[in-house]
């Protein structure tokens, strides 16, 4: 879509006299499209990368085996093509852990590519970490009275408005940023607290991780 | 609001719009009340790119986010 083609513009006639004129820019038409998407079809992230990970400042060996190397090794192919896979995704660091990938035999890939692929260190870390998101169903905010406040609006926002007019009851379309601030804020009071290696462990009763 | 609850322990220091961390402006956040350096949250506004982040910047972007001292970003 080209940057200078007219934006296209959605009329919703509430009344006779009351006509909105609500236009979307060609940015937020994209980011709408995806959200719509999204919205049907939103699975679960899945770890199809050897590079390493990393959550906040700690990383952890991926150990995702990709289809083509279990079936080169057991073919009995040279660990070559092991190493040339790595090398795609990752920096220099990376090429002496792949020698570990082609020693590790088929039969480790279906433990290592559960929970999604994702490593279990790594998701007990991970999950570990204070996640506050959006809200609904609370107790309305009033929409503002000030003229200049509906231009500040996202397309979604002002679209949500229009058709409740006790305010806000969810914070949907506007509450990342302030759910993201809090999370960032969260997480160093508990990093602060209770120091980097604090992991919350699935069973009930358990301390501190390593 | 860390301000307010100086229990906490936790000072924040916010470089607002641009992305330069200042030396005095730092420590006058990270010494304020006496003179006793606080852990301090610094919180750096960037601008990544117009629509997208822009290419160029992704290498150091990772980089930093792999320091034991990042807690993340948000955004």
């Amino acid at each position: 879509m080209s940057r200078h083609s007219p934006s296209p513009a959605i009329f919703t006639p509430l009344c006779k006299s009351d006509r909105i004129h609500i236009t979307m820019n060609n940015g937020e038409l994209g980011r709408y499209s995806k959200r719509i998407v999204q919205y049907f079809w939103d699975p679960t992230p899945k770890n199809e990368d050897t590079a390493k990970i990393w959550c906040l400042g700690q990383s952890y060996e991926s150990k995702y085996v990709a289809d083509t190397d279990l079936q080169n090794h057991a073919h009995g192919s040279p660990p070559d093509s092991t190493v040339s896979y790595s090398s795609q995704t990752s920096t220099a660091g990376e090429e002496s852990r792949s020698e570990g990938v082609s020693e590790q035999g088929g039969e480790n890939t279906q433990v290592e590519n559960a929970d999604d692929g994702w490593p279990a260190p790594f998701l007990d870390d991970f999950e570990s970490k204070i996640w506050l998101t959006y809200r609904s169903n609370f107790r309305p905010i009033p929409k503002s009275q000030d003229p200049r406040a509906t231009s500040a609006m996202s397309f979604s926002v002002r679209l949500k408005s229009q058709f409740s007019q006790d305010g806000f009851t969810s914070d949907s379309g506007w509450g990342c940023m302030i759910r993201s601030g809090q999370n960032v804020l969260a997480n160093t009071l508990l990093i602060l607290r209770l120091g980097r290696g604090m992991y919350h462990k699935k069973k009930l009763g358990s301390g501190r991780g390593d | 609001m860390c301000e307010n609850y100086e229990k906490c322990g936790l000072k924040v220091y916010i470089t607002g719009d641009g992305s330069d961390v200042y030396e005095d402006k730092f420590f006058r956040v990270a010494k304020s009340s006496d003179s006793i350096f606080k852990p301090t949250l610094v919180l750096v506004g960037i601008r990544l790119g117009i629509d997208r982040v822009t290419p160029v910047y992704w290498e150091a972007l990772k980089s930093s986010l792999h320091l034991p001292q990042s807690i993340g970003i948000a955004g």
